[in-house]
C-alpha cells in the first residue's frame, strides 16, 4: 500500500465526513420536495439583559432551556421554494404536538388563510363556526385547548426563491 | 399529683373499678388533590407539519418538516415540574388521654409534579406556635418519631407523579398536661430524587432521575409557589421543592371527682333526732344513708362510665325500701315509723343533675328527677348481691343520639354531669 496515496485517502474521508457534519442539519430538517423545504423549529421566549441592561425577550431552543409542563413553546414552520418554478395552493398542515395544547390566538402567518381543525384534520373552519358536543349531546364553541391541528394556506403563488415563516405557541400538558 | 386526681385515685380505690374511655376523633382522610396529569418528565416532544402545493397547477409530492430531534431545534425533553403538597389527615386536633402511648398525627404527602420522586420527611415541634385548628402549642409528647417518622428525618419510598402516601406522627401523651392543652407539630416533606439524593433546580442540563421513563438531562423546574408566613417559619417556602403542614394533639382528660358520704338518718332511740335536738346515732337498729357522687369537671371531655362497685361492710344490712323517717304530724316529735322514699323494695335512688339532657323513660337523666331502682338482681342498672352493689352505668345511663355521635354508647357522664346514688344501711 502506498504510504502517501493512504494519507491522501484519508484526508478526503475526512473532508467528506466534515462536510456530511456541517450539511447535517440542513440535511436532516430540510426535506427537498421537488425545490420547496420546510423547517420546523421549537423555542421559547425568556427575559434577558442586552447590552444596555435593558430587560428584553429573546427566543431561544426550546431543547436548551426550561421546559416544563405547563410551559409555553413557540413552533415556527418556515418554507422556501427553492425550486424554479412557482408553487400554487401551497398549504401548511401542522397538527398540534402530542402532549401538547395549542394556546388560544396564538397563529400567526402573514398572507395566508388560517384554519382550525378539532378533528385531527378531518374537517377545517374558522376557529369561531367551531362546536364541541358533550357527552350529553349539548354544543359549546370550541376553545383552543380543543385544536387539533392548524392549516395555513398562503393565498399567493410561492414564487421561486422566496420563503416564509407561519407560527403558532403550544403549552407543555 | 394534684389534689384532684389524688382524689380520684382514692375513690376508685374506695368504689372499686371504674372504668373510663374518651371519645377519639374519627381520622377524616384529606382529599388528594385533583390529577394534573402532566406529561412525564424526559418525555421528547417533536413536531411534524406538511406542506402541499401544485406546480403548473398540477398536484406536488407532499413535503415534510423532516427528522425532528433535539439536536435540530425542532424537539425538546420535557423537563421535571416538582409539585408537592403535604395535608392534615386530621380534620381537627387528634384528642389524647394523659398517659397514652402512640398518638398519631396523619397526614398526606401528594407527589403533583410529573416525575417519580422520594421525599425526605422531617417534622419539628412548634413551641408556642399556633395550633392548625386554632389555640396555641402548650405542652409537648414525649417519644415523637415511634412510627413512620421514625427518627429526626426520613426518606420515603418512590412516589409517583399524582399519586399520594400516608405520613403519622407517632407519640405518646405525658401523664402531667391538663385538659385542653394543645401539642402543635409542624410536618415538612422536601422533594428527593428516586435515589434519595437531593434535588436542584436547573435551567436546563439537570439530571432527572425518573423511573418511569429513562433518564434524561432536561429542567428541573421548583413549581412549589404556595407559601406563607406560617409555612415559611415551618421551613417551607415558595419554589423550594418543600411542602409542609401542621397537625396537634389536644389533650381531652375527663375530670371525674368521687364522694361517698354517710350519714345517720334515723335510730330507734331518737328518731331523727329532730325532737330531742341530737342527731342520730349509728346504734343497732340505726339507719345509714349513704351518698355516693361521681361529677365530671364543667368543660371537661365526656367520661364514657362502665361499672361501679362498692362493697357493704359485715355489720351493716342494705335497707331494701330507702326508708326515710315518717313525716312528724306536729313538729317536734319523736319519729318512730318508718316508710319508703319511693315505694318497698326500691332501695336504691340515682339522679344526674347539672345536666342539659333531657332523659329517656326509666332513667335519671332528666335533670335532678330522681328514679328509684330495686336492690334484686334484676339489670335494672343498680345490682345488689351481697356483699357488692354494682351500678352499670350503660343501663343507667341510656344512649341518647343527639349526644353520642361518636361512641355511639352509652354511659357516658358529660362534662359538668354529677351521677349521684343513694342507699341505706341498717346498723345489725
Amino acid at each position: 500500500m502506498n504510504k502517501h496515496k493512504g494519507g491522501t485517502t484519508m484526508k478526503r474521508v475526512i473532508a467528506v465526513l466534515l462536510a456530511t457534519l456541517l450539511l447535517a442539519p440542513a440535511v436532516l430538517i430540510a426535506a427537498p420536495g421537488g425545490g420547496v423545504e420546510l423547517i420546523s423549529r421549537a423555542e421559547v421566549e425568556v427575559m434577558q439583559q442586552n447590552e444596555k441592561g435593558e430587560s428584553v425577550k429573546k427566543r431561544i431552543e426550546a431543547a436548551k432551556r426550561n421546559v416544563a409542563p405547563g410551559d409555553t413553546v413557540i413552533y415556527t414552520i418556515s418554507y422556501a421554494n427553492n425550486g424554479n418554478k412557482p408553487a400554487s395552493d401551497v398549504a401548511i398542515n401542522n397538527p398540534v404536538p402530542e402532549h401538547m395544547l395549542y394556546v388560544d390566538k396564538s397563529v400567526e402567518g402573514i398572507g395566508t388563510r388560517i384554519e382550525f381543525s378539532i378533528d385531527k384534520g378531518k374537517s377545517y373552519g374558522q376557529l369561531g363556526s367551531l362546536k364541541i358536543k358533550n357527552k350529553a349531546g349539548r354544543e359549546r364553541p370550541a376553545r383552543g385547548d380543543d385544536i387539533t391541528n392548524l392549516r395555513w394556506t398562503i393565498e399567493k403563488p410561492l414564487e421561486p426563491g422566496s420563503k416564509g415563516s407561519v407560527s403558532f405557541r403550544a403549552k407543555v400538558k | 399529683m394534684n389534689r384532684k386526681r389524688q382524689h380520684l385515685f382514692r375513690s376508685l380505690l374506695f368504689l372499686g373499678t371504674v372504668a373510663l374511655t374518651v371519645p377519639q376523633l374519627v381520622l377524616a382522610a384529606a382529599t388528594p388533590p385533583a390529577a394534573n396529569n402532566y406529561t412525564k418528565a424526559c418525555t421528547t416532544v417533536t413536531n411534524t407539519a406538511n406542506l402541499t402545493y401544485k406546480v403548473n397547477g398540477v398536484d406536488q409530492t407532499g413535503v415534510n418538516t423532516g427528522t425532528c430531534t433535539t439536536g435540530n431545534g425542532c424537539a425538546f425533553v420535557v423537563g421535571n415540574r416538582i409539585n408537592l403538597l403535604v395535608q392534615s389527615n386530621d380534620a381537627a386536633n387528634v384528642t389524647v388521654l394523659p398517659s397514652s402511648t402512640n398518638q398519631q398525627l396523619s397526614f398526606l404527602l401528594s407527589n403533583t409534579g410529573n416525575a417519580r420522586q422520594t421525599y425526605l420527611v422531617s417534622f419539628v415541634s412548634k413551641t408556642g406556635g399556633a395550633g392548625p385548628f386554632g389555640g396555641t402549642d402548650s405542652f409537648n409528647m414525649t417519644n415523637p418519631g415511634a412510627g413512620s417518622v421514625s427518627t429526626a428525618s426520613y426518606t420515603t419510598a418512590v412516589v409517583d407523579p399524582d399519586t399520594s402516601i400516608n405520613v403519622t406522627i407517632n407519640a405518646d401523651t405525658p401523664g402531667a398536661p391538663a385538659n385542653l392543652d394543645l401539642a402543635v407539630y409542624a410536618l415538612l416533606a422536601e422533594t428527593r430524587k428516586v435515589d434519595g439524593s437531593a434535588e436542584t433546580a436547573n435551567n436546563g442540563d439537570g439530571t432527572i432521575e425518573n423511573s418511569l421513563l429513562a433518564t434524561c438531562t432536561a429542567a428541573i423546574v421548583y413549581a412549589d409557589t404556595t407559601a406563607n408566613a406560617t409555612t415559611i417559619a415551618d421551613g417551607d417556602s415558595a419554589r423550594d421543592a418543600k411542602a409542609s403542614a401542621r397537625g396537634a394533639y389536644i389533650v381531652q382528660s375527663s375530670n371525674l371527682t368521687f364522694s361517698k358520704t354517710a350519714t345517720t338518718i334515723w335510730d330507734p332511740i331518737n328518731g331523727d333526732g329532730v325532737a330531742a335536738s341530737v342527731t342520730p346515732k349509728a346504734i343497732p337498729g340505726a339507719l345509714i344513708r349513704y351518698v355516693i357522687s361521681i361529677s365530671n369537671a364543667a368543660a371537661a371531655t365526656t367520661a364514657a362510665l362502665q361499672a361501679i362497685t362498692d362493697g357493704l361492710p359485715s355489720n351493716v344490712t342494705l335497707d331494701p325500701d330507702l326508708k326515710v323517717p315518717a313525716a312528724c304530724a306536729t313538729p317536734p316529735c319523736l319519729v318512730t315509723a318508718l316508710a319508703a322514699e319511693s315505694a318497698n323494695g326500691k332501695g336504691f335512688k340515682a339522679i344526674v343533675t347539672g345536666t342539659t339532657r333531657t332523659g329517656a323513660a326509666g332513667s335519671p337523666l332528666a335533670n335532678n328527677v330522681a328514679e328509684y331502682y330495686t336492690t334484686a338482681s334484676d339489670a335494672d342498672g343498680v345490682e345488689f348481691v351481697t356483699p357488692n352493689i354494682t351500678l352499670t352505668a350503660g343501663t343507667l345511663l341510656p344512649t341518647e343520639a343527639p349526644d353520642y355521635p361518636v361512641l355511639g354508647g352509652s354511659g357516658q357522664l358529660k362534662g359538668g354531669e354529677i351521677l349521684t346514688l343513694t342507699f341505706n344501711v341498717t346498723v345489725n
